[in-house]
């Protein structure tokens, strides 16, 4: 944090990753499908590291539930 | 309430300290909004209650905002609620409104009005009529959070599935004033076709209402498929008070988070 080549960009960026993550969880997406890491142009191994550690979390969730959403019809009002 | 609303707009008036004032006026049994000139016409000012509290409400920080830009340099007068003081402090903060160009006469919603609108904060800082009612806790979010990830997901695709995408909700909204809206930008959601994208629609509407939405409710009653609009911005505005300890509309100064650069 704060190595930003965008000065403040990387603190910009947590925010707004923090904000969304509270809306996705509220939405009934888990927050976990939504990530930062800050790693360098120079960090190639961190990187790799990064991706691969998320794409593990992802497996082990499935499927998001918008890529299997049933037609509208079959969705039942479950609150007002 | 109405003979304090009228002397204090009436006096303002006469004594030139605003040119116009804008409230809403009762005509031929309708309420629209009015920008009253001359004192005498004040006697048709209407405070928006004609069943029931609130029941003719109309966006009037909109109309200020429009008025304020044409005639920079004239002193308007407005009508304001506790929602209304919250949206005038949010227009400035965004810099759409210069407060010092505006006088606003305050009214305490009465308590009745209050419950209805299960509002946090149903007065403004000074008013000239009314005595604050209590605030009253918007139950729906934690409702919402009592269900499972799963449930959730179901029950806000139910509520997004019946919007017709009639931007009725961004038209009525007094925080929205850009003049290019994400809405319509095909790189963000689908345009020109029907049903709108979801959710991805109403995630971008709800994303922007961060540091604006001053929970007047407008959307939400504008709503014609009574999409529980309020409730996701609510959330939204809850995530600012529990993140970033900050509260739309509560002064005139302190920008948004997400729209500050820096940590």
């Amino acid at each position: 944090m704060g190595d930003c080549n965008y000065l403040y960009g990387n603190y910009s960026a947590q925010k707004r990753v923090k904000f969304l993550q509270g809306l996705l969880e509220f939405s009934g997406i888990d927050p976990q499908r939504l990530r930062t890491g800050w790693v360098s142009s120079a960090e190639a191994a961190e990187f790799a590291g990064v991706i691969k550690e998320f794409v593990q979390t992802l497996k082990e969730m499935g499927p998001s539930p918008l890529n299997k959403r049933p037609a509208s019809g079959g969705l039942k009002r479950v609150a007002a | 309430m109405i003979q304090e609303v009228q002397a204090k707009a009436r006096e303002l008036l006469q004594e030139k300290k605003i040119q116009a004032f804008l409230g809403l006026k009762q005509r031929h049994g309708q309420i629209c909004p009015y920008l009253f000139q001359e004192p005498q016409e004040l006697n048709d000012l209407h405070l928006g209650d004609l069943q029931q509290p609130g029941d003719s409400r109309y966006p009037l920080l909109k109309s200020l905002q429009a008025i304020c830009q044409a005639y920079p340099g004239q002193k308007i007068g407005v009508l304001v609620r506790g929602c209304d003081q919250r949206g005038l402090n949010a227009l400035q903060v965004w810099r759409q409104i210069d407060l010092e160009q505006v006088v606003q006469v305050g009214i305490c919603c009465p308590q009745e009005l209050a419950d209805a609108c299960q509002c946090h904060k149903p007065y403004p800082e000074q008013a000239v009529a009314g005595e604050p009612a209590q605030p009253r806790e918007f139950e729906s979010v934690a409702r919402l959070e009592g269900q499972d990830l799963q449930e959730r997901f179901q029950t806000w695709m139910f509520e997004f599935s019946k919007c017709v995408k009639c931007y009725g909700c961004r038209d009525i909204c007094p925080m929205c004033f850009c003049k290019e809206c994400s809405l319509e930008d095909e790189t963000l959601v689908q345009t020109g076709s029907l049903p709108p994208e979801i959710p991805i629609f109403h995630w971008v509407r709800a994303a922007h209402m961060a540091g604006r939405c001053i929970d007047c409710g407008l959307c939400e009653q504008a709503c014609p498929a009574d999409i529980p609009l309020r409730t996701l911005y609510k959330k939204v505005e809850q995530i600012l008070n529990q993140e970033f300890d900050y509260h739309t509309g509560s002064d005139a100064e302190h920008k948004p988070p997400l729209n500050l650069i820096q940590n």
